[in-house]
């Protein structure tokens, strides 16, 4: 059997495969689905023997993200966030935390909580939250990212929070070139009452609330502060997405084929239905094109 | 016309489908979770519609359910990815 005639089978209906293009049988539909998993194996073991090759690039600034984060609060009647450069330095700690033990996670794998951070660089706050992204492509979708979802959405319109803190950071999370974005919040404490005489200061952590607001690990791109990015790296996520776009036009372009081969040639056979099938993959691959890059916690 | 009433169920829970995954964009798992629902869909909607057609047959089922794993991989591995 020539080539030739392998792919009219995969495409065109007639006696050899059962009336049925062959790459809408079962079987064929399976080495699909094979194809796709080795691919996606191949991507893993990629990127974990060629290190900061796949990954991606991104253009993500602090001062672009601070902006957009105010602009949001005074779209709500919020006042504006000042930076604190101690809450900074909690945001590059998190994702150095982060690359070094390589999670991404509110709480690391050792069970440490954001909320350590703040006590590390000796920020004491009344309230604290926090955000984390990675893997978007600039400022603006990753701060829609945030507002889009209920929690994140809470830590950036909070009355409660005065003053912000930001880190964006490059790195390699499981092999893969990634930017990670630490978003912290916090209203440090007031400044402690004077010493009665002979009195003792109590230790202001004591006094401290529990977080006024859930930990919103987004996906965490973190590069270092204020630093553009662009690199060039093959995307994993772009090579997926690209794989997925071919392989479900195939089966699409196949069954375009199969409907308009069969309906002229009148033909009668058992099997499912195109329309359905164009209906439904066709819906699916709207999804695809909607998905995009990004993540947040 | 009987026809077109299948049709319309399937069109349907396809847009809420659709209108649902796009609503859960800030969580992966819930979009997942999404797309695992329409595969189940579109398989009982398979099942449904050939037997109403009388023309049930193991084969055709597997058809869906190949269309249908092949497909919700896809979108999964995709937002796992993303």
């Amino acid at each position: 059997m020539s080539l030739l005639t392998a792919l009219a089978d995969l495409f065109v209906p007639h006696s050899r495969n059962n009336h049925r293009a062959k790459l809408l049988h079962p079987a064929c539909l399976t080495v699909v689905v094979a194809i796709f998993l080795i691919a996606q194996f191949g991507i893993n073991f990629f990127a974990l023997t060629s290190p900061a090759i796949l990954g991606f690039a991104s253009d993500i600034r602090v001062d672009q993200v601070i902006e957009l984060t105010n602009q949001k609060r005074l779209e709500q009647g919020l006042p504006p966030l000042q930076v604190s450069p101690k809450l900074n330095e909690v945001a590059q700690r998190k994702a150095k935390d982060m690359f070094s033990i390589g999670y991404w996670a509110h709480t690391s794998p050792t069970g440490r909580d954001p909320w350590s951070f703040f006590q590390e660089v000796g920020y004491d706050y009344l309230y604290a939250g926090e955000n984390l992204a990675r893997d978007f492509m600039d400022s603006g979708s990753m701060v829609t990212a945030w507002m889009n979802s209920p929690t994140h959405r809470d830590n950036i319109v909070n009355s409660h929070y005065q003053e912000i803190g930001l880190a964006v950071v490059n790195g390699s999370l499981d092999g893969v070139e990634t930017t990670l974005v630490v978003q912290v919040f916090g209203t440090p404490t007031p400044a402690p009452l004077p010493e009665s005489v002979g009195g003792r200061q109590s230790s202001l952590l004591n006094r401290l609330q529990l977080p006024q607001v859930s930990a919103a690990t987004a996906s965490e791109r973190l590069s270092a502060a204020s630093q553009q990015t662009n690199r060039a790296l093959v995307s994993p996520f772009l090579l997926t997405k690209t794989l997925t776009v071919f392989l479900l036009g195939l089966v699409l372009g196949a069954l375009v084929i199969d409907a308009w081969l069969v309906t002229r040639r009148r033909v009668v056979r058992l099997a499912g239905k195109n329309l359905a099938h164009l209906i439904f993959i066709g819906t699916i691959l709207l999804m695809v094109w909607l998905t995009l890059p990004g993540a947040i916690l | 016309m009987k026809e077109t009433k299948y049709y319309l169920i399937l069109a349907v829970a396809l847009m809420i489908g659709l209108g649902l995954f796009i609503f859960f964009g800030y969580n992966r798992w819930l979009q997942m979770l999404v797309v695992v629902g329409l595969g189940v869909i579109y398989v009982l909607w398979g099942v449904v519609y050939h037997h109403a057609q009388k023309e049930l047959y193991l084969r055709v089922i597997l058809e869906y359910v190949a269309v249908a794993v092949a497909t919700c991989l896809a979108v999964i591995f995709l937002l796992l990815r993303a």
